[in-house]
């Protein structure tokens, strides 16, 4: 800290006494830094910040007056906050933010518990090459596309040749179930494809955290008489609440950010199932895509909407750091 | 005596215990892979008669003839997607390693206004419409090539990972010495910086060659040119299709579906293709897992 101090001192006084050409002073030192950051950062602006510019079409009245975004916003009628309460007042966007919300409370609180269970069992393994095949098995999901996770919930579930119509209910004498029609399955049927591709990868957080723990404590914990149940009640998990409950926390802040592949994919887009499927990215694209009735202006909507989305997620990310910083200054975002 | 060997047995049924419970979820992760495969050389006749099964009796290749020898699309889908992975990540770490590197150096004055800058975009977006509308109007990205490789090209996440990388392993005194033997940043980049560099440069290169390789959302979006669609969005149509004319279209007894049924790529040859999508990520993947592990692990350190 003294020293960042110093240099700060130092550096004022620098641009006092150059202030005027200080940036091309700069420039000519480290010119070739610059122009390793032109392409970079070019994509950034045009990919990121210019879009950042474009939510100002969720305060208009948006219309095709000329072939230039920004001129039609500026011509177009200023409507203040009246697309919010459009899409605030739409039963469907009810509907795409309590499953938004409810799916990724359960996701984040069983699925942490999930990657909890597989790092503790995992670490309880003692050969370390059986320990390495489940943990390459449980890793590969993740780097599975949805694309590829849609063709095998749909090889269980299809009416006509699904494995679980085919081989477990009809032999069982139960009548066939239309998996993509019925959509009081698929809080379940997401909710396995989730923990499934996830749970294997979020261990390794909490796996790393565990072969972390000094040997001694359960050196320690063993002279003292411990069974093996206690050392993992007793020492693991204490030492390693901190990681839990921060990961807890991240995640909380993502909370809106539902997996749109996994809510777009796997459904394969069934308008039946809908009612259960739908979460707000969904909603945003089909506003889009005029596949959601109700709204005329739907460019307008979606972009409302997503400015919805972005600003709550801001806000979430913003206050779950705060409590990350307090719990731990060091894991904390900034 | 007793005691002790009372011990031993609970610890064996601990450990039974424990292997069945991991052994069980370690099945649930593959079972899906295998099965695709086993769909993929089951005869298409054996399916038509008793459905998808584990253990089906008559094995064929067909299918995978009928993939590879289509040239016309599917072969041309898969030209894509092998050409987007391996241009657009040579061209993602490129960009992010001549990123990161001035960031990483603490004499370039400027290098906290632009991490925050770079840092700012994992907190705060336009949203999917505004993102649309540039890549559509301004960048004119719309059914070419270029939509499937650029919007990937840069992440936050990645810069800041090669960033601290930087930073941490690469001593600024052995820059200092290049420099005064004369040697330019872009040759202190390429002949010291990224040598040292590899395995940050392999984490990044394989996250995102995956990132391409499994990407449906940019064609979903950017491409209805039927030129420039790769493999996994071409799956999605496909098994849309089938879903919607198996499930919905034949319950409600509609005729005109049979002829559509006719013209699409059967089961066998659909999971086929299944399996050719998932297979470079399998075959790679025993070889590469340590840089998996190192990656998903780096992303815990602070930026």
């Amino acid at each position: 800290m003294n020293l960042l101090n110093n240099r700060k001192n130092k550096n004022q006084i620098v641009i006092k006494q150059k202030a005027k050409n200080s940036f091309f002073n700069e420039l000519k030192k480290n010119y070739c830094l610059f122009i390793m950051t032109i392409p970079g950062l070019t994509l950034f602006f045009l990919l990121c910040y210019l879009p950042i510019s474009g939510i100002f079409i969720a305060f208009v009245d948006y219309k095709n007056y000329v072939n230039n975004f920004y001129l039609n916003i500026i011509k177009s009628k200023w409507v203040g906050l009246n697309n919010f309460t459009i899409f605030l007042n739409d039963r469907n966007f009810i509907y795409a933010l309590r499953n938004t919300i409810s799916y990724q409370l359960i996701f984040i609180f069983a699925g942490t518990l999930m990657s909890l269970l597989i790092a503790l069992l995992l670490n309880e393994i003692k050969n370390r090459y059986v320990a390495r095949f489940y943990q390459s098995c449980m890793l590969l999901p993740y780097f599975l596309s949805w694309t590829v996770f849609s063709y095998v919930v749909f090889s269980f579930l299809s009416v006509q040749n699904g494995v679980i119509n085919r081989m477990l209910l009809e032999p069982l004498g139960a009548g066939t179930v239309s998996w993509y029609m019925e959509s009081k399955y698929w809080p379940y049927i997401l909710f396995i494809v989730n923990t499934l591709k996830y749970a294997g990868y979020g261990s390794i957080i909490y796996l790393a955290a565990i072969v972390g723990i000094d040997p001694e404590y359960y050196e320690a914990a063993i002279i003292d008489g411990a069974s093996r149940w206690q050392q993992v009640t007793k020492v693991t998990i204490p030492l390693i609440s901190n990681v839990i409950i921060i990961m807890l926390v991240i995640n909380l802040g993502h909370i809106l950010s539902a997996d749109f592949g996994l809510f777009y994919n796997i459904p394969l887009q069934s308008e039946f199932i809908l009612e259960k499927t739908n979460v707000i990215d969904m909603y945003i694209y089909r506003v889009f895509q005029g596949r959601s009735g109700g709204t005329t202006n739907t460019l307008v909507i979606s972009t409302a909407a997503g400015l919805f989305k972005s600003l709550i997620g801001f806000i979430t990310v913003m206050v779950t750091n705060l409590v990350v910083k307090k719990i731990d200054s060091e894991k904390s975002l900034f | 005596m007793k005691a002790k060997s009372n011990k031993t047995v609970k610890s064996c049924a601990w450990d039974l215990l424990i292997n069945i419970s991991l052994g069980g979820f370690t099945l649930a992760c593959i079972i899906p892979v295998i099965l695709v495969v086993i769909i993929s050389i089951t005869e298409a006749k054996y399916i038509t008669i008793h459905g998808y099964s584990f253990f089906p009796k008559g094995l064929s290749l067909e299918a995978y003839r009928v993939v590879l020898t289509d040239t016309q699309s599917i072969l041309r889908v898969y030209g894509v997607s092998i050409f987007v992975t391996v241009f657009g990540t040579l061209l993602s770490v490129i960009i992010t390693a001549m990123l990161a590197y001035p960031l990483s150096r603490s004499s370039f004055r400027y290098r906290n206004i632009i991490s925050f800058i770079i840092f700012f975009t994992m907190l705060f977006n336009g949203g999917m419409v505004p993102w649309y509308i540039i890549c559509t109007q301004v960048l004119h990205l719309r059914n070419t090539l270029w939509a499937l490789i650029v919007p990937y090209l840069v992440s936050a996440f990645n810069v800041i990972i090669m960033k601290t990388f930087f930073k941490t392993t690469i001593h600024e005194s052995l820059i200092e010495s290049a420099k005064l033997d004369g040697a330019g940043d872009f040759k202190i980049l390429r002949s010291i910086v990224l040598p040292l560099s590899l395995p940050v440069l392999a984490t990044v290169g394989l996250f995102t060659s995956i990132s391409y390789w499994n990407d449906w959302w940019l064609p979903t979006i950017l491409i209805d040119d039927n030129r420039w669609i790769n493999l996994q969005y071409a799956m999605t149509r496909v098994i849309r299709n089938a879903a919607f004319l198996a499930e919905i279209g034949l319950s409600s007894g509609a005729s005109s579906t049979h002829t559509e049924l006719a013209r699409m790529p059967t089961e066998t040859v659909r999971m086929a293709m299944c399996v050719l999508a998932m297979g470079p990520i399998v075959l790679a993947y025993p070889f590469l897992q340590k840089y998996f592990v190192k990656g998903l692990t780096i992303g815990s350190i602070k930026g």
